[in-house]
């Protein structure tokens, strides 16, 4: 595969699941999940508190992520954390998906909102 | 010492004859034409073909080696044979060797006598055998057909008559040994493979099939082609019958020619139901050996009706009475590499040297063929009316534009089947393609799952987990990753018989479903198992490919549908139209029968296409005169006359050169004919090899072969260029 010399590209993200997860099969045998991240939270921004508010789209392939994602319901918060990259190959087109790495659950009392 | 000179056919690729010496102790008297002899052959000791006994040698006769011996005492083949091979070989304009080892099983082309073996006991079935046919169903339905066939054979069947009945007749027979169910019996020494066997009444005809077996019937003494134009379940298999029994009466020889699709255990059980005496059958299905005792059993004039594929024409024949090819339309007949021949029109050759008749059978006639009939060459002879009334079943186009597809299923076509399968009828879908889907893409960057040596695309077959090149046969694992971007994110595009099947399954989850294709038949005794659940009836779906479409009668279906008519439409080859139309009426033939009213939908994104139009709304006929007179217009066959030089090389250029060479040495002479070429192959790359083609067309066939001969033989003497394999097809059925 045509990888350059390792760089940097880490996402680590958490929010609640918008929409259901949904789960198939690639022909080759291998899971892959699909669902949309919706995060909301405070940031500090020079020096001033704000609203941070986004939408991603999470990819999780493998049988050890799709058995964490593949049954999760919409309103679930988790932690995601792995690298992102182009949907797709069209041109001009640049929206980017996180391909999970690590999915972590989260408990209701570490919510911010 | 007599300069006596053998001129020997040999199978070899050079177009011509090879002078030996008679073998050293070999009584000249005895030569004749038609033997076969052992020679050396460069290195190599092979079987070759006495054609000629010449007095002379172009050679040194010092230089010429002795034949090592005379493997006949008498002609191998009978003189109808020998002639109509050289009649094909100079209108195929194929190496003479090659004709003659076409014509033989693969036994006797090793040097086998001519000796038939001791006939194989007979089978019969014991006590404790009908005891447990009469307790009713058994589990292992290939095992109660043939239980069922021995019951009716009252003094025994021969195994060749049972391999007829069941696909593994020997491990079947096996089975029901074990069980104690059958016993072998030595035959008794009087006969020959006869077994009695009650015939069944015959049916009665209708006034059309009467009128045709009439007709022929009044003129079994001369050559004649007749074209029986019947649609499905006309009953064209009771007029062969009728015609075969004329023809038996007069102590003669039948030969029935059916596409390998065709030759289906139903098929044969029938002609073992009404014909005495034994059956020869000759298929690629066959062991060597039993193809040799089956043409022997024909040469001999023991088997009187004989019946086979392709290659069959050339079966020899103690007294031929007629001539029968059933679905004379089918693609199968043309033989695609090496010697090229169609079986059709060599049959045709064939009755006119034997002045003898000759019956082309078909629902669909080929536009050639109907061309004939128009012009008087032969006579038509129509079948209108399905037997016992029942009405054609209606046929409905389904656009499906802008329709919301599942898998490749529209909704209407979902909710058809639904309304039929509650009415616990079957359902019949016919998709021409195996596999899960045709291609495998990347999602994120758009790879496709190219074959390495082909321009095409390797098909999912999701079973299996293998990536399968419909084309040479490469395959592979199926990849977990692109192996371009590496996303494991692949998909499969388009339709397979596989997907549909998974789709249809979970869309009618209770109900039966049978998948039939070349992969889910491919265990010996599958196609009878698949076979016998779908005629226990009940509400069931068939879905298959043309293997479905072909030969067998299922009376439960009454909806049948054709997934995808786009395909065939829209073909690179000017056959297409005609091969879609042909197929489409065979499926839909499969539809209904007279107390169950059938219906036929087919899904198309052109419902506006004329020759589909026509095809619906008017039937066959008016098709086949819109198509003709595009034809016609566009001066293709049956108006012109092709022959296509075909190249092919490894390196991309060379196939190119060669045929440039061969069009150059044509120009100047080639008189009335047109050249076209080279271009690539539509296909250019297929296992490997680059393609080419040069494509020759004449109005009048003399013109093209009074050019092809001595053209043909020039690029033979001048182009032995080991790197570029050339072949030459006459009346060429496919363009690539």
């Amino acid at each position: 595969m045509p990888f350059a010399p390792p760089a940097d590209n880490c996402l680590i993200i958490a929010g609640r699941i918008a929409g259901a997860c949904e789960t198939r099969q690639s022909p080759a045998g291998v899971p892959i999940s699909r669902f949309l991240l919706e995060h909301h939270s405070g940031q500090m921004e020079a020096g001033v508190s704000r609203e941070a508010r986004c939408r991603i789209p999470v990819v999780a392939c493998g049988e050890a992520l799709t058995g964490i994602a593949g049954p999760l319901v919409t309103g679930a918060r988790l932690r995601v954390s792995g690298f992102v990259s182009r949907a797709n190959y069209r041109e001009g087109e640049y929206r980017l998906v996180l391909h999970a790495a690590r999915i972590d659950m989260l408990d209701h009392e570490s919510s911010e909102d | 010492m007599s300069s006596l000179i053998l001129r020997i056919a040999v199978p070899s690729p050079l177009d011509r004859t090879f002078d030996y010496l008679p073998p050293p102790d070999c009584d000249l008297a005895a030569l004749q034409p038609g033997l076969r002899v052992r020679v050396p052959f460069g290195r190599r000791r092979v079987v070759g073909f006495l054609l000629e006994l010449g007095a002379g040698t172009a050679l040194d006769p010092a230089a010429l080696r002795p034949a090592q011996a005379v493997l006949d005492t008498e002609a191998v083949l009978p003189a109808d044979v020998l002639a109509l091979l050289r009649w094909a070989q100079r209108y195929y304009h194929h190496p003479l060797g090659e004709v003659f080892a076409a014509a033989l099983p693969t036994l006797l082309r090793q040097g086998e006598s001519t000796e038939l073996s001791a006939p194989a006991p007979l089978w019969h079935i014991t006590a404790a055998g009908r005891a447990a046919l009469a307790t009713g169903p058994n589990r292992a339905p290939a095992q109660r057909l043939l239980l069922d066939y021995l019951a009716r054979c009252s003094d025994g069947a021969d195994p060749n008559a049972l391999r007829a009945v069941v696909r593994d007749s020997a491990a079947t027979l096996r089975a029901l040994r074990a069980k104690n169910w059958v016993e072998p019996l030595a035959r008794p020494a009087s006969a020959l493979a006869e077994t009695a066997f009650a015939p069944r009444p015959p049916p009665e005809l209708n006034a059309a099939q009467a009128a045709a077996v009439t007709s022929v019937a009044a003129d079994l003494d001369r050559f004649q082609v007749f074209l029986l134009e019947g649609v499905t379940g006309s009953g064209k298999t009771e007029v062969y019958l009728r015609l075969i029994e004329a023809v038996l009466a007069r102590d003669r020889q039948a030969l029935v020619l059916t596409p390998e699709i065709g030759l289906t255990p139903q098929l044969l059980a029938r002609f073992r139901e009404r014909l005495p005496g034994p059956l020869a059958v000759l298929h690629s299905g066959l062991s060597d050996r039993e193809r040799l005792n089956a043409w022997l059993l024909a040469r001999a004039g023991a088997a009187r009706v004989v019946v086979g594929t392709r290659s069959a024409v050339f079966a020899p024949l103690r007294a031929p009475g007629i001539l029968i090819v059933d679905e004379e339309h089918d693609p199968s007949f043309k033989q695609q590499e090496g010697f090229r021949y169609h079986a059709r029109d060599l049959a045709v050759i064939r009755g006119r040297q034997l002045g003898i008749p000759v019956v082309l059978g078909s629902a669909t006639p080929a536009l050639e063929s109907r061309h004939n009939a128009e012009r008087g060459r032969y006579r038509l002879l129509q079948l209108p009316e399905r037997v016992g009334g029942g009405a054609q079943a209606p046929i409905e186009i389904l656009d499906v534009r802008r329709q919301p597809m599942v898998d490749g299923l529209s909704r209407p076509l979902l909710e058809r089947m639904r309304v039929h399968l509650a009415r616990n009828e079957q359902a019949l879908l016919f998709l021409n393609r195996r596999g899960f889907a045709p291609i495998l893409l990347c999602h994120e960057c758009g790879w496709l799952s190219q074959c390495r040596h082909c321009d095409a695309r390797m098909t999912l077959h999701l079973r299996q987990r293998r990536l399968i090149c419909h084309h040479c046969g490469d395959h592979r694992p199926v990849d977990a990753a692109c192996p371009l971007c590496g996303s494991v994110d692949l998909r499969a595009l388009g339709q397979g018989t596989e997907r549909l099947e998974a789709a249809l399954r979970q869309e009618f989850p209770d109900v039966g479903l049978i998948r039939m294709d070349r992969d889910s038949t491919r265990r010996r005794g599958s196609l009878e198992t698949l076979l016998s659940a779908i005629h226990h009836g009940g509400r069931r779906i068939l879905l298959g490919t043309q293997m479905l479409a072909k030969g067998h009668h299922f009376p439960e279906v009454t909806l049948v549908g054709i997934v995808d008519a786009d395909q065939g439409l829209h073909g690179i080859d000017f056959r297409a139209g005609e091969r879609m139309a042909q197929l489409i009426l065979q499926v839909a033939g499969r539809a209904g029968r007279a107390e169950k009213p059938g219906a036929v939908v087919i899904q198309t994104h052109h419902p506006d296409h004329p020759l589909l139009r026509v095809l619906v709304s008017q039937g066959y006929p008016a098709f086949a005169a819109a198509a003709l007179e595009e034809r016609q217009a566009a001066w293709l066959p049956p108006f012109a006359h092709q022959a296509l030089l075909r190249a092919e090389a490894v390196e991309p250029e060379r196939a190119t050169a060669f045929l440039q060479a061969a069009r150059t040495l044509a120009d100047s002479r080639a008189d009335g004919i047109e050249l076209l070429g080279p271009a690539p192959a539509p296909m250019e790359r297929r296992a490997g090899r680059y393609r080419a083609h040069l494509l020759l067309q004449a109005t009048r066939r003399q013109d093209l072969h009074r050019f092809l001969d001595p053209w043909i033989a020039q690029l033979r003497a001048e182009h032995a260029d080991r790197r570029v394999r050339w072949s030459l097809d006459v009346d060429p059925m496919e363009l690539f």
